[in-house]
């Protein structure tokens, strides 16, 4: 899943959303009894009810499975193979390697000397592909691979002073 | 006394000083919403790169609309339900004033911090980051941590006086909770039905007592790190309860405004005001829905027990089946086919309702853990709150504020306002899509400096921003003509 993928689900629901509320809006001059109205709201709730429930049950499983945690990174992507230490300061990253392995598993072992930070990866065409927080006192484990070659960012996404912006590390997937 | 009766007034106005009251805590809010707003414009601005901030004022400016947003949306929802409480509850002058001193320390609190001080950590004021900002000093800091201090303090004496007044009126809490209205069968007596305004008031006091223990709980040992009794605080622990605090303090602003629905929507639909099963249904969950989704801001910490990260998420999407089968259909049955009368609050309610949805929607798949690995701390974020904000919360609280000055003063309203509001919502929609839009594009948020290829959304959403400037001045405008004459009818102040 990338974030197109999750905008067309936001504007499909907006849209779907907004011809409901509509739909609402239009019917106000067409005068209804308050008791039929709530007796088919009342009846509409009881459909709605189970289904919505089932299918956020459903995805809630779905949800975990595909969650960015080791446990079921491991099992999703798999076994680390390469191992990189991060740590992170106001205001820059030290990693200790710049160069990564294209289609290798990766860990990366985050931490902070200092505030909070936000262990941000960027891909070579500039959109955010993963991240974990980079917390004092903390090592936080992010799993993953690499299936483009090029050039990544590090932005940092937890707001850490007046030079988080500038935050920026560079390595090279290949 | 009860008053279900749909032709009387959204608001008592047999006890004045509390109208007065409600008049100032409104009035306050609203002043400041208009000032955080232009800065708000100042940082998309900034972000279209056409008024170049530098980085230090940026986040200044940046914490002040954060923290002054928040607090000013709150105390004008608090000032809208106690006009409505007054119609049944006896409230007392005294017990709000005092709210409304301490909670109002905050504003010089802040701005020694910021504009002083210099600080410019954010509104939630992450630990460790407001001792060790580099650019600022500690007390600085402190200061951040006392304006919360002041928030809390006088949300918490508000929340009390809620709790208490309608607990008495109800006898009990479960009574003041309409459990009787919940668990009741068709062979019993009459069950004890409280008003819509005061099962609201009993549910958000409860948030906002335990929301108010919460920041206790964080700000305690921060105060005493400051003094040296602490060498540091755990940041896993404070990220808990600051969120905690922050979350559940936002979180709860949208349904005070909702409960100022339930008390306007009668006006004009001729529908509703009472306390049925599925109303007390929605206010008992809400009570659980605003308390424990906060871990859902800390799932990109991986160190924190998965368990947490799983409430997070089951709390956080419980919320979408119970708002949208309870609050936004039962709403929305009473305007469909209702022959609602159109007027600026209506007008306000029924936007308030769409936006609030569009910002569920963002808020529902930002809170999917593996989507929230892709939109945590991107301008996702800011487009999921500001839509609640912006088409909810401002929407409903503007919409009562406007009714309630119109109503008190008896100057009606021009016809041609009502264009202003409806160009109101166009115009919050087209800023959040907008908003949206950047944060599938990995923008981040909180980023003084943008690079080029995000500055185009940014300039998109300029024109937007003030469209909504400007309908709400032509809003303003139209409500200033009854001010005068509202401030005249809640008669001359006199505490208790």
């Amino acid at each position: 899943m990338t974030q197109k993928d999750i905008l067309i689900i936001f504007l499909v629901l907006s849209a779907i959303w907004t011809g409901i509320w509509l739909k609402v809006i239009l019917s106000i001059p067409n005068i209804q009894a308050e008791e039929e109205v709530t007796a088919n709201a009342n009846t509409l709730r009881r459909r709605l009810a189970f289904p919505m429930i089932a299918t956020l049950i459903v995805l809630l499983t779905a949800v975990l499975y595909w969650s960015p945690y080791p446990i079921f990174r491991e099992r999703t992507i798999g076994k680390p193979q390469v191992t990189v230490n991060v740590d992170s300061f106001q205001w820059g990253w030290v990693l200790d390697t710049k160069e990564i392995p294209l289609n290798k598993v990766v860990e990366f072992n985050v931490s902070s000397r200092d505030v909070n930070h936000g262990f941000a990866i960027y891909n070579p065409e500039g959109r955010l592909v993963t991240q974990t927080q980079a917390m004092p006192g903390y090592v936080n484990q992010l799993i993953f691979k690499f299936d483009e070659p090029g050039e990544y960012t590090i932005r940092c996404l937890e707001y850490c002073g007046v030079s988080h912006h500038a935050m920026i590390a560079t390595f090279t997937v290949n | 006394m009860s008053d279900h009766s749909i032709d009387s007034p959204a608001y008592g106005l047999e006890n004045k000083p509390i109208l007065r009251v409600s008049l100032v805590y409104m009035l306050t809010g609203f002043v400041i919403f208009l000032i955080m707003g232009i800065l708000g414009l100042m940082m998309r601005l900034d972000h279209a790169g056409w008024w170049v901030l530098s980085p230090d004022w940026f986040y200044r400016i940046m914490t002040l609309h954060g923290a002054g947003m928040v607090a000013a949306l709150l105390m004008a929802a608090m000032g809208g339900i106690i006009a409505i409480l007054n119609k049944t509850v006896k409230l007392s002058a005294r017990w709000l004033w005092s709210a409304y001193v301490i909670y109002s320390l905050s504003v010089p609190f802040l701005l020694y911090a910021v504009l002083i001080g210099g600080y410019a950590g954010g509104w939630t004021a992450l630990d460790p980051l407001p001792y060790h900002g580099l650019t600022w000093g500690k007390s600085a800091g402190v200061m951040m941590y006392v304006t919360f201090l002041a928030v809390g303090v006088g949300f918490l004496i508000y929340c009390v006086h809620l709790f208490d007044v309608t607990r008495r009126k109800a006898g009990g809490v479960r009574r003041a909770l309409a459990w009787e209205v919940i668990f009741s069968r068709k062979s019993n007596a009459t069950p004890y039905e409280p008003e819509v305004a005061e099962l609201a008031a009993m549910a958000t006091s409860i948030i906002g007592i335990v929301t108010v223990f919460g920041g206790i709980l964080v700000l305690a040992p921060l105060f005493a790190e400051a003094a040296g009794l602490l060498k540091s605080v755990n940041p896993l622990y404070s990220k808990n309860f600051i969120m905690l605090f922050g979350h559940s303090i936002a979180n709860v602003t949208i349904y005070i405004a909702v409960a100022l629905v339930y008390g306007l929507l009668p006006v004009y639909t001729k529908r509703g005001g009472h306390t049925t099963k599925f109303v007390a249904l929605a206010w008992n969950f809400t009570i659980i829905l605003v308390l424990t989704p906060p871990p859902h801001h800390l799932y990109q910490d991986f160190a924190q027990p998965l368990g947490l990260a799983i409430i997070g998420q089951v709390a956080s999407w419980s919320i979408a089946p119970s708002v949208l089968l309870l609050t936004i259909l039962g709403n929305l049955s009473y305007i469909y086919r209702s022959g609602m009368r159109w007027a600026v609050p209506s007008v306000m309610i029924a936007l308030g309702f769409w936006g609030w949805v569009f910002g569920g929607i963002g808020g529902t798949i930002d809170s999917a853990i593996p989507a929230n690995n892709l939109l945590h701390n991107t301008l996702w974020v800011p487009a999921h709150f500001h839509a609640y904000y912006l088409l909810g919360v401002t929407t409903f609280v503007w919409g009562y504020l406007f009714y309630l000055i119109s109503d008190l003063s008896g100057v009606k309203e021009k016809a041609s306002t009502k264009i202003a509001a409806w160009l109101y919502g166009i115009a919050g929609a087209g800023f959040l899509l907008v908003f949206f839009l950047s944060g599938a594009d990995s923008v981040p948020r909180r980023y003084a400096v943008h690079l080029p290829e995000w500055n185009l959304l940014a300039a998109i959403a300029v024109p937007f921003v003030l469209l909504t400037i400007f309908s709400l001045l032509w809003i303003i405008w139209d409500m200033m003509r009854g001010l005068s004459g509202a401030w005249r009818n809640t008669g001359a102040p006199k505490l208790e």
